[in-house]
């Protein structure tokens, strides 16, 4: 294969996906109303391109298998059979099989057999279109290549006047417009960039900035007016740059929301539930690498809201609420931040059936009191579930915890609960905007400078010796306003020497964590906004360094996670008394 | 696809090399492998990293981790005006590398490399490729794998990506 057959194929390639998130869409749509005349139109205009293109970049088993699909897509357009849920179940498994061999092929590997997709299609179309022949006889021949395709032409052209004549004339106005607004926002103009290169621009303007600093700060040495005029001009438009190319990482939560109907779609069903989701808010964006690491923990809290939220339709119908569940996933800014909430109008989380089943877990102790809130906190806590009965929905209780973790420890955000007993829960994910821009806070501790992330820092405060106790055993004791905090030396935390200096130095609070702590620097030096830029491997996976980042002055500096820092060294200090008892 | 091809051409035809010193011995690597060359710039030292670990670097926006070559040869580390790091590209692992100085680029041939020779040296044999003979001094051909365990490294970050 040339080099240009090799680009061509990647292009298609990541279309094709694009082009298959939009049929599984319409294929939802479908469902809800079968005989969506504009829906189904679309859905051929998929299937078609996606036939063609394949073609075009020689992958034959892709080509062949669409075409049987556009044959069968033919039948349900000229209504040969009903796009009942059956039908549209098959379809949904047919676009799996296209994802299965778009990733065949972008490994360059063979793809899934499609044998049983293409019976289970021939088998509709024989049980049902008997007396009508239909347009291309596909019957049979699955093995063949495709001689005629591009003869089919003749009927879609038909089919597309007639489609919308079977249809009343006022709701065949509101199905126009759905599909004109459908089309608008396919066609949002965009081109692709890979990541690495965008980086590297974000890099280099990174860089960019540095030296617009140098200059700014010599502007005085030159007494020319237009330079002096130019400087401050470069700074103005270098800022507005640095903006910019911060802004191009910044992806919509569109797809990661398309991919949760299915989900809800998908599970509903297992469960013999009627479930609606909403969503509110898709055109939100957010950094690509919060979406990407957002994906799971939403599915699982969907999940969750299904088979756990949801209350079985038998059961809905007794308390007189709607037969059809509902589930909601919406987004919106809150601030310099993100809101996400993913809510259920289910039978809610009921605090006593939690402190019960946590008592009976050992999570809780028995007699011991907590209040409601910190109640539903526990269904967070490892190998905690509410269900008497493991589904293979959603799991064993090992997830809620991963939840947690996952949008506090990765994503940096905040979850919790609001719920009501018998109207359902909501659950609230506070994330940032993106993880590749941090506030910090530059500070010295010997002859190096480090950056602590502003979000880990709760208060700086000059030390007094009178508040400073050393004690045997447990080390050094901060007193703060009648609280005991425990103070490390951060040289010490990173391995390194203790800097003499107690008298002048600064210290700082973390109460991230469930114990809180001060760690002891020599110096606070200025507030920085700073890119997170990833260390190489080599240095890249200890625990307590979050990364690096350029400082003001164009020098690295390692961006620490003091939380990280101080788990490692009690767990040092653990050992080591370990050993020496 | 082609790889092989392109493997072949390189084992049996001839190579540039970067020459440079380090303690009064020549050493070389392939050409392929260095992106740049830049002056030692002011380093940053990261926390919990072996002492050959020098700390990283700003090269124009990117940050790279810098190791000196020669702590790890077990030669001495001056700052001399001579003093370079080379950038090298590593299986994708960008990384820069403190010696010396940098001397040449140099045109081997595959026959002139010779099997490192077993003898007493303050250099570990198993960090060497191979040696030539270039106008009566001997040029050592460095892995830089080998020397600074980049195998190890290079298959952390292939299992990372995967993962």
């Amino acid at each position: 294969m040339d080099e240009l057959q090799v680009q061509l194929r990647q292009i298609f390639l990541d279309e094709a996906t694009e082009s298959l998130e939009a049929a599984e869409e319409a294929f939802l749509c479908l469902e809800k109303d079968p005989s969506d005349a504009p829906t189904i139109e679309k859905i051929f205009r998929l299937a078609h391109n996606l036939k063609g293109s394949s073609r075009a970049v020689g992958l034959d088993e892709m080509a062949a298998f669409t075409h049987k699909l556009e044959s069968f897509l033919l039948k349900i357009k000229n209504k040969e059979f009903p796009a009942d849920s059956k039908v549209v179940d098959l379809l949904l498994r047919c676009s799996d099989h296209m994802k299965a061999l778009v990733i065949s092929a972008t490994n360059s590997i063979a793809g899934p057999e499609p044998i049983i997709l293409v019976n289970e299609m021939d088998e509709i179309a024989r049980g049902i279109g008997v007396n009508k022949s239909a347009p291309i006889d596909i019957i049979g021949d699955s093995g063949e290549k495709i001689g005629d395709g591009w003869g089919l032409f003749s009927e879609p052209s038909v089919g597309i006047k007639e489609a919308p004549q079977s249809v009343p004339k006022s709701v065949s106005d509101t199905k126009t417009e759905i599909a004109s607004r459908a089309q608008k926002s396919g066609q949002d103009e965009s081109i692709r960039i890979s990541l690495s290169r965008l980086e590297k621009l974000i890099d280099n303007i990174g860089e960019l900035v540095v030296l617009q600093t140098v200059l700014t700060q010599q502007r005085g040495d030159t007494s020319t007016q237009l330079v002096q005029r130019t400087i401050s001009q470069l700074g103005k438009i270098t800022k507005e740059i640095q903006d910019t190319s911060l802004s191009l990482r910044m992806t919509p939560l569109k797809s990661t929301f398309q991919k949760m109907q299915r989900i809800v779609r998908d599970t509903a069903k297992t469960l013999g539930k009627d479930i609606e989701l909403k969503l509110e808010g898709e055109d939100t964006e957010l950094d690509k690498t919060v979406v990407d690491h957002l994906g799971d923990p939403l599915v699982h809290l969907i999940r969750n809201a299904v088979d756990h939220g949801i209350e079985s339709p038998e059961t809905r119908k007794e308390k007189g609420k709607s037969k059809i569940g509902t589930v909601k996933l919406a987004a919106s800014y809150r601030g310099g931040k993100i809101e996400i909430l993913v809510s259920d109008d289910g039978k809610g989380l009921d605090p006593k059936i939690l402190r019960e089943k946590a008592i009976e877990k050992g999570i809780l102790k028995p007699g011991q009191t907590i209040s409601d809130d910190e109640a539903r906190l526990l269904i967070f806590h490892a190998g905690f579930s509410t269900k008497t009965e493991v589904t293979d929905v959603s799991g064993r209780g090992v997830g809620m915890d991963v939840v947690r973790t996952n949008i506090e420890k990765v994503l940096q955000g905040k979850i919790s609960i609001e719920s009501t007993v018998g109207q359902g829960s909501t659950f609230r994910i506070l994330l940032p905007l993106t993880l590749s821009i941090i506030e910090g806070m530059v500070v010295r501790s010997g002859a190096e400078r480090y950056v602590i992330p502003l979000s880990q820092m709760h208060e700086a405060l000059q030390l007094a010796k009178a508040n400073v106790h050393q004690t045997k055993g447990i080390g050094r004791i901060l007193q703060l306003r009648g609280e005991s905090l425990p103070l490390h030396q951060l040289n010490s935390m990173l391995g390194l020497k203790e800097s003499n200096a107690c008298v002048e130095s600064a210290a700082i609070v973390v109460r991230t964590t469930n114990e809180p702590f001060a760690v002891v620097v020599d110096e606070i030096i200025y507030r920085q906004q700073v890119v997170i830029k990833r260390l190489g491997p080599e240095s890249g996976n200890l625990p307590g360094i979050m990364g690096s980042a350029v400082l003001g002055d164009g020098l690295p500096g390692v961006i620490l996670d003091l939380v990280g820092l101080a788990e490692r060294s009690t767990r040092k200090n653990a050992t080591a008394k370990g050993r020496a008892s | 696809m082609s790889v092989p091809k392109e493997k072949q051409r390189l084992s049996v035809g001839s190579e540039r090399y970067l020459v440079f010193q380090i303690a009064g011995q020549d050493f070389c690597v392939p050409l392929t492998s260095v992106r740049e060359v830049v002056a030692l710039p002011q380093t940053t030292r990261v926390p919990y990293t072996p002492s050959h670990f020098l700390g990283i670097m700003n090269l124009r926006g990117q940050i790279v981790s810098v190791f000196d070559l020669r702590l790890k040869l077990g030669q001495k580390a001056e700052q001399l005006a001579e003093t370079a790091v080379i950038i090298c590209d590593y299986e994708e692992l960008i990384f820069g590398v403190v010696v010396d100085f940098v001397k040449s680029v140099l045109q081997i041939e595959s026959t002139q490399i010779q099997e490192t020779p077993m003898v007493e040296s303050k250099i570990s044999t198993e960090y060497l490729e191979g040696v030539v003979e270039k106008d009566d001094r001997l040029i050592l051909l460095l892995s830089l794998g080998k020397a600074l365990s980049l195998e190890d490294i290079a298959a952390m970050r292939r299992s990372q990506t995967a993962a």
